[in-house]
């Protein structure tokens, strides 16, 4: 350990207001205003083109969010590496709370209800999860990690929001969860070995899945299957488990290359497409802006994750980068689900697309993951826990 | 921890993390080209998908054409109706809702009866079944004819199938694209094998038509003739009853029910026959009606009008949003008939009331009036008549019963369908007939009551003989020894070539469909259709309109006409033709025709005519001139002959002879012709005749200032035809 980097570090533990705000990253903060943008354009249209329902409320919470979410930037890292245990635990009781004061949609008991707004606390677990992992692995040395019964508590930790948001129920979400848990440990330095493990493990499970549903045949399927089956035939079940698949292609196929225009997407204007202002917004983007209007948003979204990576390689902890990591996978999560299952590719499960679909709750996740990525590129060579404590 | 952990910490995870990113970048660039293949070579695939769920297509009845009688007032016209409709094709276009609850809800909001409410589920799953299910149950069946179809079926028989349930058999159908021909063969084919009485056979034809019905339009009728306020229900909660519609249809409307229905016509439900052949969209609606009988039948292509088309958009929902196309219906040409409402009507009633004998009314008979230059039928009564909008709505089994099973036939139309023996009305062919064989008019044969012909003996109506007859005091007096001694110098083949030109033996009507032919018996007619041989006595017979002589009152009008406007060929019809050929001459001698004429007057208005007393007219204007006849239907013992002379009443009804009357008007410049028959109404002259005079008169005196309401004045007709 050189004490040129000592001093540097030490210099730089505190930074001042005027430090903070010059080093703030304005690229990824505009790529955010950009997409909230896009975002209340297509709630707009979603609302029949009219502010009430959805875009008024979509772009005051978008603003509020985003005010936060750069004041919260500002927040020094260590302080995020301090709270970790605790956003976990509050989230964690916010979870547990769902199925006993949480209200019931479409089945599902995924919402508390604020008054102000109806949280989902299952979309701010994840962050708890990420945060509380990235502290706990940054604090973890690379032989540690080479011994499997150290990763016991990681994973229970884990385990314990996993099953609850299963059971509400939301496998999207929980299997995302436990994507995000494998890429924490495997930038964190799991052995290939166990990474080999874990990547034939998911294989084996999801053909074994697949396998049963076909082998079961699609009337004896739960709905789980049925979602799976309906990928495989275009014109199975078309008014139950296939519908929304159904609908959503038809509409983004209708978008052409230079789509309809807006407001002009006749198929999900008339409510062919069911919640389009949400988790289906991905098809009303398609079927009004087309393919054109539809890679400028993939292209947004690739820069948005290409930013948390580089936030991610130029953090000096470890705590920095594996949060900023992980928080970006878990955005791309995100997309990749929401967008992959729009158009046919994955089984329909209740995941929404970052800054595009109406709802508080995952704004609020994806707002407080660019408030840490902001946080974590500002305060990049700040040493963090016990590293930190080791240099002064 | 060590440094040399820390560098490999963050060398091992760089890697990772740029292998990490690698996958991200290929996982979004793999999204790109999905929505390339989607989006840019499927566009047009999916644009139509999109339009075909996003689009219903409606067809839209166009309006019946309406049936004007000749001064333009309305006998069949349509009124509005409101129908509940309800199409679970839908269901496959937008989220799963439960039929059955929502057929509930528009019971409710309609309140139906509990026995209505189980029709409209009823109705629903039947069209489930069609659309989307094993197909519509037609009948149950035995164990051994479902082992039949069930083996047999599907090869020969397309879309008939059996299917087992809970123990019991049953035979269905589904709509299968298939020719016309082939199913019109399986369906024979199978209700031929199957033990099925007529009513059962019935049934099965309906059911096979509304499984076309619903197949064709995707939904079925729940409920038919709302109330604006049930329309007004159901409109306010249409959010809530997804696949549920008003359909706004026409029904026809007789403005005279029971009017001149046999000319008419009516409409009444698709039989299976009336699709083959006829690919109409129209026929293929849920309750569609086909004209059946008169001018609806006979017109019913230009009647029909051709079906508009709509495609609507609609939303998830169902709910319209707007229409993007729209092919207006064609409504059918308006029809004028030939037919005078007033004396119409006034027919109707005039026979209605006709007295039989002293203490009986009428029971069967009918009259037919037309004008002598243009063969146009004026009135075309038959009796009993019967409601022509009970057909209208769906017509239960046993008003159909009670209506095919009257003795009286209600249904048939007794001017053109039916035959009866002319009687002595036929009596003017034979009187021309002998004419044009150059048999002098002045030549007299002596009545002595009866006539020896061969072994047989004929007799006179008037037993003690007309004394010296010759040839129009024959017919003024109606001698039927004239005719029999006539008869053996005329012939049959002469006879009924003069029949023929008259019109008998042959359907006249020009425009309307549905006539009997009768009989003109001649030696040729007689071995092929009875494989006999001709006998003098037949000869005998034929000549006074009895023996196998038989037509229809409508032939005897045309035959009255011919001879009133001088012997050019006039044929009935009951339209208005847009163009009339001018009436060819059938080649009978001017003087000839004058003679019969004049007997004919005489017959009613000198005090040797038989008619005399129930025909004669002091008014020149208002005179006619014509013929009784007294058909036999039976073969009566000398002993019944004698007792019907006495009180008719003794006799059995249909033992009676049938009352014939045919004559023209008025006797100077006829203009005129009618015919009347009473089924069984014992004298022409007495029975008939009335009914003739008071017919002319009512058409003379009706049409002569072209004052269509004066026959209503004159006779004090009330109510049915006042358009007001």
């Amino acid at each position: 350990m050189t004490s040129t980097l000592d001093q540097t570090d030490t210099r730089r533990v505190q930074l001042s207001l005027l430090d903070r705000v010059s080093s703030v990253p304005w690229p990824l903060l505009i790529l955010v205003i950009i997409l909230s943008s896009i975002g209340v354009a297509m709630q707009y249209s979603a609302g029949g083109l009219a502010w009430e329902p959805f875009a008024g409320t979509h772009v005051v919470r978008l603003a509020l969010f985003f005010a936060l979410a750069v004041v919260a930037g500002l927040v020094d890292i260590r302080v995020w590496y301090r709270v970790a245990y605790i956003a976990f635990f509050v989230t964690m009781i916010m979870l547990i709370a769902v199925p006993f004061i949480g209200d019931e949609f479409n089945n599902a008991k995924r919402w508390i209800d604020l008054r102000v707004m109806t949280l989902q606390p299952s979309e701010l677990v994840q962050i708890g999860l990420i945060m509380t992992l990235a502290r706990y692995l940054n604090n973890a040395s690379w032989e540690e990690l080479g011994n499997p019964f150290d990763l016991v508590f990681p994973l229970a930790l884990a385990a314990v929001p996993t099953y609850l948001i299963m059971e509400q129920p939301d496998l999207g979400t929980s299997l995302k969860l436990l994507a995000c848990v494998g890429v924490i440990l495997f930038l964190a330095g799991l052995r290939w070995w166990l990474v080999m493990i874990g990547v034939g493990a998911v294989i084996a499970v999801s053909y074994w899945f697949v396998d049963r549903c076909l082998t079961n045949g699609f009337e004896a399927a739960g709905y789980q299957c049925r979602r799976v089956l309906v990928l495989f035939d275009d014109e199975l079940d078309l008014a139950g488990a296939g519908y929304h698949i159904n609908q959503a292609k038809i509409a983004i196929g209708s978008g052409g290359v230079e789509g309809q225009g807006f407001g002009q997407g006749q198929h999900n204007q008339l409510g062919f497409t069911p919640e389009n202002n949400t988790d289906f917004v991905w098809s009303l983007l398609a079927e009004e802006f087309g393919f054109i209007g539809c890679m400028v948003v993939l292209f947004l979204f690739s820069l948005l994750l290409l930013y948390g990576v580089v936030t991610a390689l130029r953090a000096r902890s470890q705590f920095g980068r594996l949060l900023a990591a992980t928080l970006t996978a878990n955005l791309f999560f995100y997309i990749v689900i929401n967008v992959g299952m729009n158009m046919g590719l994955l089984p329909v499960v209740g995941m929404p697309l970052p800054f595009l679909s109406y709802g508080g709750s995952a704004m609020l996740a994806t707002m407080g993951s660019v408030a840490l990525l902001t946080s974590i590129w500002i305060h990049a060579d700040v040493p963090v826990g016990e590293e930190g404590r080791q240099s002064r | 921890m060590t440094a040399r952990d820390g560098k490999k910490r963050e060398s091992g995870f760089t890697r990772r993390l740029v292998l990490a990113a690698t996958i991200q970048g290929a996982a979004l660039a793999g999204l790109g080209y999905r929505l390339y293949s989607l989006q840019v070579p499927r566009q047009d695939d999916f644009l139509a998908d999109s339009f075909d769920i996003r689009t219903v297509t409606r067809y839209d009845a166009p309006t019946r054409g309406i049936i004007l009688d000749r001064f333009g007032r309305q006998l069949a016209g349509n009124e509005q109706s409101y129908n509940l409709m309800f199409y679970p094709e839908r269901k496959a276009k937008r989220i799963e809702t439960n039929d059955t609850a929502i057929v509930r809800r528009a019971a409710a909001l309609i309140e139906a009866s509990p026995f209505l409410t189980e029709r409209m589920i009823e109705q629903l799953d039947i069209g489930q079944d069609v659309i989307a299910g094993e197909g519509r149950l037609l009948s149950e069946i035995t164990a051994e004819d479902f082992d039949l179809i069930a083996e047999v079926g599907p090869g020969r028989w397309p879309g008939f199938g059996a299917i087992e349930r809970f123990g019991r058999y049953g035979l269905t159908y589904k709509v299968v694209s298939s020719r016309a021909k082939d199913e019109a063969r399986a369906i024979e084919e199978i209700l031929s094998i199957l033990p099925l009485s007529t009513e059962q056979q019935r049934t099965i034809n309906r059911r096979i038509v509304e499984a076309k019905q619903i197949n064709a339009e995707g939904g079925v009728l729940l409920a038919e003739d709302l109330s604006w306020g049930q329309v007004a229900r159901l409109k306010a909660r249409a959010l809530d009853l997804p696949g549920a519609e008003i359909d706004v249809a026409e029904k026809r409307f007789y403005h005279y029910p029971g009017t001149a229905a046999h000319a008419l016509g009516y409409v009444s439900q698709v039989q299976p026959q009336d699709l083959l052949g006829d690919n109409d969209r129209m026929l293929r609606r849920p309750n569609a009606k086909i004209g059946r009988k008169g001018i609806e039948r006979t017109m019913e292509k230009s009647l029909r009008g051709r079906a508009g088309r709509r495609i609507m958009e609609i939303n998830a929902f169902g709910q319209e949003q707007r229409v993007v196309s729209r092919v207006p219906p064609i409504p059918g040409r308006v029809i004028r008939s030939t037919i005078d409402l007033g004396l119409q009507t006034y027919a109707e009633q005039r026979l209605a009331e006709q007295p039989i004998s002293e203490s009986e009314m009428i029971r069967a008979g009918a009259a037919v009036v037309m004008k002598v230059d243009t063969g146009e039928v004026l009135a075309m009564a038959s009796h009993p008549t019967f409601d022509q909008s009970i057909f209208t709505s769906r017509i239960t089994n046993s008003v159909w019963n009670e209506l095919i099973n009257d003795e009286h036939k209600p249904l048939v139309n007794k001017c053109s369908a039916e035959h009866y023996p002319p009687g002595s009305t036929y009596k003017m062919v034979t009187m021309l007939a002998a004419m044009e064989l150059g048999i002098s008019p002045r030549e007299q044969v002596t009545c002595s009551g009866k006539t020896e012909v061969g072994p047989q003996t004929f007799y006179c109506w008037k037993r003690d003989g007309h004394g010296r007859m010759d040839m129009e005091a024959a017919l003024v007096e109606s001698c039927d020894t004239w005719y029999y001694e006539m008869s053996q110098r005329i012939g049959p083949e002469k006879m009924s070539e003069v029949a023929g030109r008259l019109g008998f033996g042959d359907r006249l009507m020009i425009d309307v469909a549905g006539e009997t032919r009768g009989v003109v018996p001649n030696e040729n007619w007689k071995r092929n259709s009875l494989g006999q041989s001709w006998f003098d006595g037949d000869t005998v017979q034929a000549s006074i309109g009895q023996g196998y002589v038989l037509t229809t009152p409508l032939q005897l009008a045309t035959m009255t006409a011919r001879i009133a406007n001088g012997g050019r060929a006039v044929r009935p019809h009951l339209i208005v033709p847009d163009l009339l050929y001018p009436a060819e001459d059938l080649g009978f001698k001017a003087e000839h025709l004058e003679i019969v004429r004049r007997a004919m007057d005489r017959v009613t208005n000198t005090d040797q005519g038989t008619a005399y007393r129930y025909t004669q007219v002091e008014e020149p204007s208002l005179r006619i001139a014509g013929k009784t006849g007294t058909a036999q239907v039976a073969r009566l013992s000398v002993g019944e002959r004698l007792r019907m002379l006495e009180d008719v009443r003794s006799l059995d009804y249909d033992r009676r002879n049938h009352a014939l009357f045919v004559g023209y008007g008025p006797v100077k410049n006829p203009r005129y012709a009618c015919a009347v028959i009473i089924e069984h109404g014992d004298s022409g002259g007495r029975s008939a005749g009335p009914v003739v005079l008071d017919l002319l008169q009512a058409a003379i005196v009706g049409n002569s200032g072209g004052q269509p309401n004066m026959v209503n004045d004159r006779y004090n007709l009330v109510g049915r035809n006042d358009e007001a």
